[in-house]
């Protein structure tokens, strides 16, 4: 079921609301856990109801292999983590990486290996990351038996509006949650807050992402294809495809945001605004901000973080980067998407380091800033054209075109006004605007809200309000989003 | 504060949307709804969706029905002409196939008792590759209900709460207010060429590249012998049902021709006569081919510097006007009445006994054109070699 259905909007939504309100009236916190976790069973089995049954199992072992490493003795501790976290990764490299391996097995040896056809289970990638994260923090002993209950455990991997695209939850962050009284009773500001929230994500999804998304489609084909794009095309389709992928995966991230609040549940924040970051590092705190955490919490600081010296340090941010581009997809394409990211990473730290041991002469402080939002914002269009791309061949090809090698040809089959007015619009939304929970500031609306309340002074005018204006604006967005529902497509995040 | 917010947005959305729910529902522009007949704007609707195309043979009683692509929506005023004189329902369907077009035949002969039913076989609805519309499952073509209550929801809720069908219920408005339907009262899609139509560039060229990018059309073409025994099936019930069943190869252009020459599809295509030859002697029924060099097929398609130029018989190179369909009928009633030809290879009469020389008489005609039309052949190489086609082939299409 998609967030962006009327199945969902009308009928799933409001009656999931309507039973958890009840069963929190008239029945006990168990019984509301229990209907929630078979809500969301009911969500994810829509697409495929066969992969409930793995979902269950995965569900079963991790938390059974869970209280085993937090009772374990020290010794054996070490042993079921790793068996744990082999066999969470053995289950998302059959589904998801198979047919990659296969294929690059095939390519390199002249083989004709094949593992059949894998359906991949829609969100593995998010509920398996999920729970390596919570064997790994049993092993640290951050997990405790008496927090929280088999079902506790279910609602938090697979509660509906994160489970399949996300934010990666921590445990930590909502296993609380789920025993505040306050929480899965109805609230007028809980609802009210989550309806818009969720409505404003809808907007981002329906009526800019979807739209947008017209002028990247044709010329990443063509390029596939085996045809030269022009310069005009080339960059169109790479804004507009960086635009229609923060739209999209934001949206649908501020639609989680709102469902959640709706029953009471703070989720955290995924996106602040990646487009307004000023280095690269300051992109990766902004952009997907849930996986960054887990990469850094799980991967990064694991492998040794940067407590081994700085070229140890390069090498782990490399490696780090290259892991993330993987979980993306099972291509080359993704892989290097990931390793372009990890050299930005690497070149921004010797940049730094090198600034800070020689006192190189510093531009004026607005002029710096101009500089390394352009440089930033170059290098994360360039990747996001490996990340499109279906081969390398279509990935040179664009590139080549938007260097200017091929020539300077203005010409462009998706037209050039049109599409150049709206990635301007777009853009402008993007980078001179505040994000959805800037708006929403007044409300905490996420999560770890302290980044966002430092901001609020100058957003003070523009906060959102439980007044009738806002409620005007809100129902158009909402209003204009559901009559586009008809035209409703997947969020592009479900493919990871 | 947060309650009363709560209820002006509550308020406006459900507000809102209840008000385009009745209006869509009124207006009901593609006459979907049960809410019986619309009145003033039931001849102004636009039913050539599924739904609308079901809910019109449903209501008949109709003596015949035209059952075929897009070629019969646009190409047979059955308002002007009706088969042996009768009301003819035009079930002309966007974007179908031959496996859809057996299923809609199926419910003319049980659910509507359509006498006569005239079913238009194209050889790219033979494609195997070629999938079904969505529409057809919502539609009550889809005899087979395999959907559950809440999949119904989401399509019955598109009808009635979406921009798209808002802007066809203007549309509908709009149609009474001028007094023009620009659907038929018995189907017929009453499409017009705008002033200054460009034949190649604006429809010939560009509907080549369509069927040359596309996988249900002229790309890696798969003929789907399945399906002819799907249809000869469905000849078979309906003889013993006492109906009539006509096959027909629509007629198409020369240049549609050259092009399917020039990407090996003719060997197909005379496969496909070949079948329905085979399943007009085993069933003993009518198969008439239109599909051939006959003199409508060669009409000239103005060039893009004659703006004022009009075609007679062709929108396009595949699609031809009501004209052409008005011959296409009265040939139809004339073989129905064991006439002759008429005009040599319009409507030729196919059985197993005939095929083999109809069809070498086609080559020669076709060899005839091709030799006489250099010119237009280098034309048709041109677009099929095009660097815009690439703009259009799907991902796994690679060249």
């Amino acid at each position: 079921m998609l967030f962006n259905s009327y199945t969902f909007v009308l009928l799933y939504l409001p009656a999931t609301l309507l039973g958890c309100f009840a069963m929190a009236r008239w029945a006990g916190r168990a019984q509301v856990v229990a209907f929630l976790v078979i809500a969301s069973l009911v969500f994810y089995g829509w697409w495929n109801p066969g992969h409930v049954a793995l979902l269950g199992a995965s569900l079963v072992a991790n938390y059974a292999l869970g209280r085993t490493i937090a009772r374990a003795a020290p010794a054996s501790r070490r042993a079921w983590l790793s068996a744990g976290v082999v066999a969470n990764i053995a289950l998302i490299a059959y589904y998801k990486y198979a047919g990659f391996f296969a294929d690059t097995v095939n390519a390199l040896a002249g083989t004709q290996w094949s593992f059949g056809a894998v359906a991949l289970p829609l969100g593995i990638s998010f509920f398996t990351f999920q729970q390596v994260a919570y064997l790994v923090d049993s092993y640290r002993g951050e997990i405790h038996d008496e927090q929280h209950g088999f079902l506790e455990y279910c609602l938090f991997v697979t509660f509906f509006p994160q489970f399949i695209a996300g934010p990666i939850v921590h445990h930590a962050e909502v296993l609380g949650q789920f025993r505040d009284r306050r929480v899965f009773l109805p609230r007028a500001d809980d609802l009210t807050v989550g309806a818009s929230y969720f409505f404003i994500g809808l907007f981002k999804k329906v009526a800019l992402a979807d739209p947008v998304a017209a002028y990247a489609r044709p010329t990443f084909t063509y390029a596939l294809n085996g045809g030269q794009p022009t310069f005009a095309e080339a960059w169109i389709a790479a804004l507009a495809y960086s635009l229609q992928l923060y739209l999209d995966f934001s949206g649908y991230s501020d639609m989680a945001v709102g469902l959640a609040r709706m029953f009471g549940v703070k989720l955290p924040m995924n996106f602040d605004s990646p487009y307004k970051a000023l280095d690269i590092a300051d992109f990766w705190r902004r952009w997907h901000m849930t996986l960054s955490r887990f990469l850094r919490d799980y991967v990064y600081i694991p492998l040794g973080g940067n407590r081994r010296g700085e070229s140890r340090r390069l090498v782990n941010l490399m490696a780090t980067m290259l892991i993330g581009g993987l979980w993306h997809g099972a291509g080359w394409t993704f892989v290097a998407w990931g390793a372009l990211h990890g050299a930005y990473l690497v070149v921004h730290q010797m940049w730094r380091r090198t600034l800070e041991q020689f006192a190189l002469p510093r531009l004026p402080a607005s002029s710096a800033n101009a500089l390394s939002w352009s440089i930033t914002m170059l290098a994360v269009v360039v990747a996001w054209v490996f990340f499109r791309a279906e081969s390398f061949d279509a990935a040179w090809r664009i590139l080549g075109a938007m260097s200017g090698i091929t020539g300077f040809s203005l010409a462009s089959s998706v037209g050039r006004v049109e599409p150049g007015l709206c990635i301007l619009a777009l853009g402008l939304m993007c980078v001179a605007f505040p994000n959805t929970a800037e708006f929403f500031a007044r409300e905490k609306p996420v999560v770890e809200f302290a980044r966002i309340e430092q901001r609020r002074p100058w957003l003070a005018a523009l906060v959102w309000r439980p007044n009738v204006a806002w409620a005007v604006l809100i129902a158009a967005l909402g209003t204009y989003s559901i009559l586009r529902l008809h035209q409703a497509s997947e969020f592009l995040y479900f493919n990871f | 504060m947060y309650r009363r917010y709560g209820f002006v947005l509550a308020g406006l959305v459900f507000g809102a949307l209840a008000v385009v729910a009745a209006f869509l529902y009124t207006v009901d522009p593609e006459g979907t709804h049960e809410q019986g007949d619309g009145g003033a704007l039931h001849a102004y609707r636009d039913v050539l969706n599924r739904r609308g195309r079901a809910h019109l043979l449903a209501n008949g009683p109709w003596d015949a029905a035209l059952i075929g692509s897009s070629r019969v929506a646009l190409g047979y005023d059955t308002d002007a002409y009706g088969l042996r004189g009768g009301r003819t329902a035009n079930v002309g369907l966007m974007d179908t196939n031959l496996w859809e077009l057996v299923r809609v035949a199926e419910y003319a002969l049980e659910v509507a008792h359509v006498p006569l039913i005239v079913v238009f076989v194209d050889l790219h609805c033979m494609s195997s590759r070629r999938k079904t519309n969505f529409d057809f499952e919502r539609s009550d073509f889809d005899r087979v209900d395999d959907e559950g209550p809440l999949e119904h929801f989401d399509e019955d809720e598109g009808e009635l709460l979406s921009l798209h069908e808002i802007e066809r219920a203007f549309s509908t408005l709009e149609a009474q207010s001028i007094g023009r339907a620009r659907v038929g009262r018995n189907g017929v899609d009453r499409r017009e060429l705008p002033e200054g139509h460009r034949y190649r560039e604006d429809t010939a060229e560009h509907l080549l590249r369509v069927y040359l990018a596309n996988p249900g059309t002229y790309l890696n073409f798969e003929y789907g012998a399945d399906r002819i025994d799907e249809l000869e099936r469905f000849v078979a019930r309906a003889r013993a049902a006492q109906s009539q069943v006509v096959l027909v190869m629509p007629p198409k252009h020369a240049l549609q021709m050259e092009c399917m020459t020039q990407i090996e599809l003719w060997d197909d295509f005379e496969r496909l006569k070949r079948d329905l030859a085979g399943v007009a002697s085993r069933q003993t029924t009518l198969v008439l081919d239109f599909a051939a060099h006959h003199e409508h097929a060669l009409e000239r398609m103005p060039r893009d510097d004659e703006p004022g130029a009009r075609m007679q018989h062709w929108f396009d190179s595949s699609h031809g006007t009501p004209e052409l369909g008005r011959l296409v009928l009265a040939r139809v009633d004339a073989a129905l009445e064991g006439r002759a030809l008429e005009a040599p290879l319009f409507g030729v009469a196919l059985n197993a006994g005939n095929v083999e020389a109809h069809l070498a008489q086609c080559r020669s005609a076709r060899d005839a054109w091709r030799a006489a039309n250099r010119d237009e052949r280098v034309w048709i190489s041109n677009v099929i070699h095009d660097d815009r086609l690439l703009r259009l082939l799907p991902p796994f299409a690679r060249r």
